[in-house]
């Protein structure tokens, strides 16, 4: 045991978090000396990112991925041009690191986050994956790679290792202590970091779903939430929230991501954002229209209610989302109110854009009235 | 992997296998029949497209990872085994393939993804009428290359290889000797190496001419006579027209 | 073990219909069309066609494995590994299962429309197919719906898919046709608009629906 501390020490002094004989990055520069099975895994990982961007996985929007960007190399400037920040089209919670510096975030999670400190947070920890070579690491030591099998991610066993929780518990938690470590000197408030982990635990909750178990081996949400509470708790306080930056950019992402979530039937995802008004306050309000189709689609004894409510607080706060029209014209059409009916889908086709996909129904049912 | 599990495997691919393994025996090749009437002629000029070809280490776990350097190795391989082949047949020439704008390039790229959806499926269909009267094809998407290299067809070719480490080797000794595999498992397979190779004629997208060949164990793409052999092989059976009509149309 | 024994059993069955047409039937002018027990069709001559319909499947709902009844029969020329079109009933208490979604009489198109999407989704994991276009249709007289999709598989390969689909009392019914976006699609849309208006909805249809076949659930 006396020899244990010495070498611990001797270790940290030199200055390096190696792991396993494995040297961490300590810049952009490093990524030239790769060992062989290092550039292997990269190469690998540049395939991936090849079959995403070309079977259409990325969600396209320049000025949000430039964001996104601009964060990243606040965070680890020392690396800009080598980790590269892209929004993958999933709308569950999530986000992966793969061993070349591709950082992809998904649609979900940019949605539920509310400011620009809690994605500092996820884009830190996520960035030690790749610092700290963790996709290596845990690829040389993992026999089942198939067990991360998840959703929400592209499945293979390379991006599975690499999600924001998918990797064993040490090496999460050097993850967690990392991106905390830069999410305080890049100037954020750190208090902010906790919520990310709040934002999943609620989503599980919702869902009604066990923790993923790729949760299973790993720190549990509620641990990590405490952990980092404790840590932001040792911080003096104050720092950049980013709030007004990041909402003005990922408010019609929101939108999106609602859509999304209901076209695959993740309504429950959308009564758990619209109807907390801490979370519904960053959407726009005519998400209240995919919270009626969300009540819509629950079909639960009195949803049909709600979803009417839902739709009439759209009409009202959201006055030109046309899609909101329709459904109002097509419940006062089931009901056999015709005069409304016929209201609604004419101020549905007054607003709709001459592509609008439901125009045909719309001007079906008024022909029918 | 317990022995009646890989007893019940083994019987399952033998039985799902065996309609096509009739079919193998006879000739591995396959011949548009715009060929064989004659409403179309064998290419003079043909352009070889971007090879694909990836190279496995299989682990003794089974864990399978792309390695980069051995890939490009085996397509180099491959591709002037291919040249060398192509030039010494007769009546074939190869054109070199071009620069190719970035639109170009992508359409290349979905037509090749398009070739593998059909070649995969053309390749073990075991239709009577579709062997008879083989009619696959691709399209007439890749017009513009024909007019950009005077070739009349290009030549498509995808392969994989899968090398296992040492481990993996030693599993497969010791995994054959009894009670010593009690310890070790069953036996893994060990590497094989297979290459697909098909003519396309360039302005119509017709799927003239393919073939392919797998071979187990101690090949290795890495090594130009091994792929050399393995392209020999392939374009042994080209275009084989009369062949094809002997065992299947008459 | 006696699962493994019918499965290679199937197997069996399978392969001699893959090396004979037992499986599949040959069009030709003597037999253009399809019948099932809920609805008939006319093939395109050269087609091949399922020869009975499939009357079940087995799917993955919330990761357990149910088998659900369904009348199935599927088309194509070139194999379906390529193309193919399928033409599906679906019982109203199972016509969305793996979002658990009944159908109702009384649902219009749109809503019908709306849920097959979202089972495509979840079912397939196809969370990035896309609708291109979701129109008003008329099927076999019925008020229906005409969605066009698509998605790119993993090596880019765009893959389109139009679905006429129409509810009524008897449960859900499909017409769907999925080809690459290359080549493929249009050089069989024609032959599949004319599927789609030559589909009869049969009198079988209203005939209360079958149990599931004791020897399936032996796969439950």
């Amino acid at each position: 045991m006396r020899y244990i501390l010495p070498v611990i020490l001797l270790l940290t002094l030199a200055g390096c978090a190696t792991t396993g004989g494995v040297t961490a990055l300590t810049s952009a520069k490093d990524t030239e000396n790769l060992q062989d099975k290092e550039r292997r895994l990269w190469h690998e990982a540049g395939g991936f990112d090849d079959t995403i961007e070309r079977s259409g996985q990325l969600y396209e929007n320049r000025s949000a991925t430039a964001y996104l960007q601009s964060v990243m190399d606040r965070l680890y400037p020392e690396f800009k041009g080598k980790i590269r920040i892209q929004i993958y089209d999933s709308t569950q919670l999530n986000a992966f690191a793969l061993p070349n510096g591709s950082i992809y975030i998904n649609l979900g999670m940019l949605a539920r986050i509310e400011n620009e400190a809690q994605l500092a947070a996820v884009l830190g920890h996520e960035a030690v994956h790749f610092v700290n070579k963790h996709s290596f690491l845990q690829r040389v030591s993992t026999k089942n790679m198939a067990a991360f099998a998840v959703s929400g991610i592209p499945f293979s066993s390379l991006a599975a290792a690499s999600s924001i929780s998918g990797y064993s518990r040490d090496l999460e938690r050097e993850a967690d202590a990392g991106g905390y470590a830069r999410l305080v000197k890049s100037g954020y408030d750190p208090r902010e970091a906790h919520k990310v982990f709040q934002h999943l635990a609620d989503e599980v909750k919702a869902l009604d779903i066990e923790e993923p178990y790729f949760f299973s081996s790993h720190p549990q949400l509620n641990d990590r939430i405490n952990e980092f509470k404790s840590m932001s708790a040792r911080h003096s306080g104050g720092g950049r929230v980013g709030s007004k930056s990041y909402n003005s950019i990922m408010s019609p992402l929101r939108l999106d991501a609602l859509r999304k979530d209901i076209g695959q039937d993740r309504y429950r995802s959308v009564i758990l954002v619209m109807e907390d008004g801490s979370k519904r306050a960053y959407y726009p309000a005519a998400g209240y229209y995919y919270l009626g189709e969300a009540y819509s689609r629950r079909d639960e004894k009195g949803d049909d209610k709600k979803a009417l409510d839902a739709y009439r607080k759209a009409e009202k706060l959201a006055p030109k989302f046309s899609p909101t029209y329709m459904r109002l014209g097509m419940y006062y059409m089931k009901i056999g109110n015709k005069g409304k009916a016929r209201h609604y889908f004419n101020r549905y086709l007054s607003l709709a854009s001459k592509d609008a996909n439901d125009r045909g129904y719309v001007q079906q049912y008024l022909k029918s009235l | 992997m317990s022995i009646r599990k890989s007893a019940f495997s083994a019987a399952l691919i033998l039985v799902l296998s065996l309609p096509f393994a009739v079919r193998a025996a006879d000739t591995p090749h396959w011949v548009h029949y715009k060929l064989l009437n004659k409403s179309s002629t064998t290419p003079k000029k043909v352009v070889i497209l971007p090879v694909s070809v990836d190279v496995f280490e299989v682990t003794a776990g089974d864990v399978k990872e792309k390695v980069p350097e051995w890939s490009a190795e085996a397509g180099n391989n491959i591709i002037r085994s291919l040249s060398a082949t192509i030039n010494k047949e007769a009546g074939l020439k190869e054109v070199k393939m071009p620069r190719l704008s970035k639109n170009e390039a992508a359409s290349v790229d979905e037509h090749m993804a398009l070739y593998k959806l059909v070649v995969n499926t053309a390749s073990t269909i075991g239709w009577d009428h579709k062997i008879r009267r083989f009619d696959y094809g691709i399209g007439p998407g890749l017009k513009s290359l024909q007019r950009k290299t005077g070739a009349d067809a290009a030549v498509m070719v995808y392969g994989q290889d899968y090398a296992s480490t040492a481990g993996r080797k030693t599993k497969a000794v010791l995994g054959r000797i009894p009670i010593v595999n009690i310890f070790t498992g069953a036996p893994p397979t060990l590497g094989h190496s297979f290459v697909h190779i098909g003519v396309v004629d360039l302005k119509t997208g017709d799927l003239l001419w393919m073939n392919s060949e797998y071979r187990d164990g101690a090949s290795n793409l890495r090594d130009y006579g091994d792929a050399n052999d393995i392209i020999s092989e392939i374009f042994d059976w080209y275009p084989g027209i009369e062949e094809y009509r002997k065992v299947y149309v008459d | 073990m006696m699962k493994k024994i019918l499965t290679l059993i199937g197997s069996v069955l399978l392969s001699s219909g893959c090396a004979q047409t037992a499986y599949w039937t040959m069009t030709d002018d003597m037999n253009p069309v399809a019948k099932s027990t809920s609805f008939e069709m006319t093939i395109p001559e050269g087609w091949v066609r399922t020869t009975q319909p499939e009357t079940w499947e087995r799917i993955d709902i919330d990761g357990e494995l149910q088998t659900v009844l369904l009348e199935s029969m599927a088309v194509t020329y070139d194999g379906l590994g390529i193309h193919g079109i399928s033409v599906t009933r679906r019982y109203s208490d199972t016509a969305f299962p793996t979002i658990k979604k009944k159908s109702t009489a009384n649902m219009l198109p749109l809503e019908a429309a709306d849920l097959y999407v979202a089972e495509l989704r979840k079912r397939s994991g196809l969370e990035r197919l896309k609708v291109l276009s979701n129109k008003p249709a008329k099927v076999g007289g019925k008020q229906a719906f005409e969605l066009v999709m698509q998605y790119k598989n993993d090596d880019g390969l765009r893959i389109k898919i139009m679905t006429y689909g129409f509810v009524d009392k008897t449960g859900f019914y499909t017409i769907s046709y999925r080809a690459p976006y290359l080549y493929y699609y249009d050089r069989d849309y024609a032959k599949f608009k004319k599927l789609v208006s030559s589909f009869r909805q049969l009198k079988g249809a209203f005939d209360p629906p079958p149990k599931i076949p004791a020897w399936a659930k032996l796969f439950t």
